[in-house]
């Protein structure tokens, strides 16, 4: 079986990595990264990001989990995003507070639709906004944008081309014999397209035995996506686990909120100086009821937080907890008297900051890219 | 076999059968018995899992200068806990494998994905394997109530969507402790498990059958699942326009709402529309109307629903629709060729390892689909984009070769329309004839578009 370095070297040696796969290694359009953290499962925002000035916060958490570094007395960062206070610091961190999508229903997988999807009314096209960014951006390489899943991700499904790849992607058996699966699946309208991915996959299997973090998990998820973004992808997404916090949610929301700081704190140290041109948005469907049940958790909500970080953000609204009037606690204040009332579109801020990555103009953010969104004002976020 | 025994074959079970002959008409007459083996070894280890964990909470308050008291004890119930999962896995992997009732093993394989578990802790994953030997496969061929109760009231699945610490607020025991009820098993039982998203439900029917709910959990002691009162919500609840209990808790209050959910128009449209996309594929409106009406006028009998199923014209139509999901075609991969039953042996490669064997549990582990572990109760999609995906195939290809080499030697030729029957693509053909190996060769038939659609 042929390694990676003799792989790589015959390609080179013979013209054929990019006629075999259709990857070339042209320039991108832009020299920005944009990295989408899909949060599934609806994160306690009251808990990661505690609103420890709002008077009836205490009331609503009389056992509120420790903390750790706050903002203007008013919040206080969860314990388990302290890896994330330097970066808060230098401004590379911020948190967009009591934000949504218009869902109101407080299902996971419809909340994740809208999110992913990012249309303003309930549709069932299966293309995801990042797609159609790709599309918007003139991406025509597969390796532009990547899916890191062992799955596939709707945020970034469509017909634009895109690398889904997974760090479950050892397949030295077939390097040797790409032709004949290329052979197989020509002219095939769904497996030759597949093919196109999996070959770009072999090619970053071939180099995943140096990467700082082999094999599975957040960690390797990371080491993969930093990678790829240092060459020649601008966009990639993945997304973490473990979020449904009905019951035990003081142990439980701890290990997810780990793994969020391991992973952008990871992205930072990996991304080295790439990290300045850089900015992570990480979101998640929806947030959770203001008060705990009975079980010591929350059940389904409606307003969250979003977080965003990155190099890019030290010269805009960096190391902010940013909010357009923050809602309040009392009952009155609340949606149904449960949830965290939204006060903005999180897809807002969102297509805000494409605007400022890209050049997105505000018609395409409304009709391309979040469809029937009303993207308002301006906001200026890095 | 003809043409539509292949077709047959390929819908409703893992391809060509061991003995030239599937008729899954014949098995809705032998549906399976209650498997009493299993329960006594679920009800085993969940009386293991309570004593070793009271074990290691004493071990760690008697040794409290010694904090690796409750490490150790730790470490070993993790080893046993995984030992446990891999001989499930290999299990149902093997039972799927060596099973002539191909459509039985795919309609548990689709009944365990509809009531999906996604075992992320110790208990889980102790108890999910036995889950669908114990609730799912002796209740899929009765009525959908029965089936929708066993699911529900299992220890799995008390556990899975928190139920277990679930308790109403006004109860006995909810007044003592200051406890109640979270909304989790409620919600998700109407949204995935019955009616469906649309099905006609709100918040306020969520919260009611929430509290209905309460008062059910696992028993540690006895390791079944149980009802006691003074855990339940007292009290009338209106859900969906009914009203359900009253002032004395009892247990009939819960079964009352399965009844209605299991009755409810919405569930038979839910439920009859899920099974003709997984076995038939999208867009079969005529198929789908049959389907519902029969889950209607039977109400709720599944055999006969099958029956509908296995007979619509538009199930005898050109297969193509659909993607085999990562099980399917596994099964399907393993059953296309003689194996040496050696190959096939669980064990352990290090005397501290928990067991395993590369084709079944290193499979399951290393496809995009864990058995038992979806990443959300939404279960595995029946989407075949989906399974279309490059990260999906890649897996595939990447336990092809561990599958074929231990394939009994064939002529790839006759292999490949052994295998595939009518739907052998001339291009496959021709591929595999121009194949440097035969090993490649095999692979490609397991790696070509119609072995991986149904």
């Amino acid at each position: 079986m042929m390694n990676r370095r003799n792989f790589l070297h015959a390609v080179a040696a013979a013209g054929a990595y990019s006629s075999m796969s259709g990857i070339t290694f042209a320039a991108a359009n832009s020299d920005k990264r944009l990295i989408v953290i899909i949060q599934r499962g609806g994160m306690d925002s009251l808990d990661a990001v505690q609103p420890i000035g709002d008077p009836d916060f205490a009331t609503l958490r009389p056992m509120g989990s420790a903390k750790s570094f706050t903002v203007d007395n008013y919040f206080a960062f969860h314990e388990a995003l302290t890896p994330l206070k330097p970066l808060f610091e230098a401004r590379e961190l911020s948190v967009i507070h009591s934000v949504s999508t218009p869902y109101r229903n407080r299902s996971h997988f419809e909340a994740q639709d809208y999110l992913e999807r990012g249309a303003d009314a309930h549709d069932t096209t299966d293309t995801g906004w990042v797609n159609r960014l790709i599309t918007l951006m003139g991406g025509t390489k597969i390796n532009f944008a990547a899916d890191v899943s062992s799955g596939s991700q709707l945020v970034m499904r469509g017909p634009a081309p895109y690398l889904n790849i997974s760090t479950n992607n050892d397949l030295g058996f077939w390097s040797d014999s790409t032709q004949f699966l290329e052979m197989l699946y020509k002219g095939e309208k769904d497996f030759a397209p597949v093919m196109a991915g999996v070959e770009a996959n072999m090619q970053q299997s071939m180099m995943a035995e140096d990467d700082q973090h082999p094999g599975k998990g957040i960690n390797a998820t990371c080491s993969l996506t930093a990678r790829m973004l240092k060459e020649e992808c601008r966009i990639a997404s993945f997304s973490i686990y473990g979020w449904d916090t009905h019951d035990n949610q003081q142990n439980r929301l701890g290990k997810s909120l780990d793994a969020l700081s391991e992973a952008i704190t990871q992205l930072k140290q990996e991304l080295g100086p790439v990290w300045a041109n850089t900015l992570v948005i990480a979101a998640s469907e929806f947030g959770r009821t203001a008060r705990f049940n009975g079980t010591g958790g929350t059940d389904h909500g409606t307003a969250g937080a979003a977080f965003l970080a990155g190099g890019l953000l030290a010269s805009g609204q960096g190391g902010k907890v940013i909010n357009k009037k923050w809602p309040g606690l009392s009952d009155d204040k609340l949606l149904e008297a449960r949830d965290l009332m939204p006060t903005d579109d999180v897809r807002r801020y969102m297509g805000w900051a494409l605007a400022d990555l890209y050049g997105i103009s505000p018609g395409d953010l409304s009709s391309k890219i979040f469809p029937g969104v009303d993207v308002g004002t301006r906001i200026k976020l890095i | 076999m003809n043409d539509a025994d292949y077709i047959k074959a390929f819908r409703f079970g893992f391809g060509i059968p061991l003995n030239g002959k599937f008729d899954p008409m014949v098995e809705l007459e032998i549906s399976p018995k209650a498997n009493s083996e299993a329960e006594g070894e679920l009800v085993g280890r969940i009386i293991y899992l309570g004593e070793q964990n009271a074990m290691a909470k004493e071990a760690k308050m008697a040794n409290a200068d010694n904090p690796d008291a409750k490490k150790t004890k730790n470490k070993e119930l993790n080893k046993q806990v995984k030992t446990y999962h891999a001989q499930d896995v290999h299990n149902a992997v093997m039972a799927a494998v060596t099973s002539d009732q191909m459509f039985t093993n795919r309609l548990q394989a689709f009944w365990a994905n509809h009531f999906a578990l996604g075992a992320t802790n110790r208990f889980l994953k102790a108890t999910a394997g036995l889950y669908e030997a114990t609730t799912i496969r002796p209740n899929m061929f009765g009525s959908f109530y029965d089936l929708l109760v066993n699911a529900e009231l299992s220890t799995a699945m008390v556990y899975y969507l928190n139920l277990q610490n679930s308790i109403g607020p006004n109860s006995k025991s909810g007044n003592r402790n200051k406890k109640g009820f979270n909304e989790n098993l409620g919600r998700e039982i109407l949204e995935l498990h019955t009616v469906g998203v649309d099905g006609g439900y709100n918040q306020d029917d969520i919260v009611a059958f929430s509290k209905i709910l309460t008062g059910w959990h696992v028993e540690k002691d006895s390791g079944q699942v149980v009802f006691t009162p003074g855990r339940a919500e007292p009290g009338t609840k209106f859900m969906m326009g009914k009203s359900f209990g009253g002032a004395k808790p009892q247990e009939q209050e819960a079964k009352d709402a399965f009844r209605f959910l299991a009755d409810h128009p919405s569930t038979a449209r839910f439920i009859t529309h899920k099974l003709a996309v997984h076995f038939v594929g999208p867009n079969n409106p005529e198929l789908e109307k049959a389907l519902e009406s029969e889950f209607k006028s039977s109400k709720g009998n599944l055999t006969a629903v099958y029956k509908v199923l296995l007979t619509h014209p538009a199930s005898a139509a050109p297969l193509g629709k659909n993607m085999r999901n990562d099980f399917v075609f596994l099964v399907s991969a393993l059953r296309a060729n003689k194996i040496d039953p050696k190959a096939f042996e669980l064990k352990s490669r290090e005397e501290d390892k928990p067991p395993n064997n590369p084709l079944t549990v290193g499979s399951m582990e290393n496809l995009t689909q864990k058995l038992w572990a979806a990443p959300s109760p939404k279960g595995w999609s029946d989407d075949s984009n989906f399974w279309l995906s490059p990260s999906v195939i890649g897996a595939r290809l990447i336990r092809i070769p561990i599958i074929v080499t231990h394939f009994e030697d064939e002529e790839p030729a006759i292999f490949a329309a052994r295998v595939l029957g009518p739907n052998l693509r001339p291009q496959t053909l021709s591929t595999i004839k121009l194949a440097s190996s035969r090993q490649l060769a095999l692979g490609l038939v397991l790696a070509s578009p119609e072995f991986n659609r149904s």
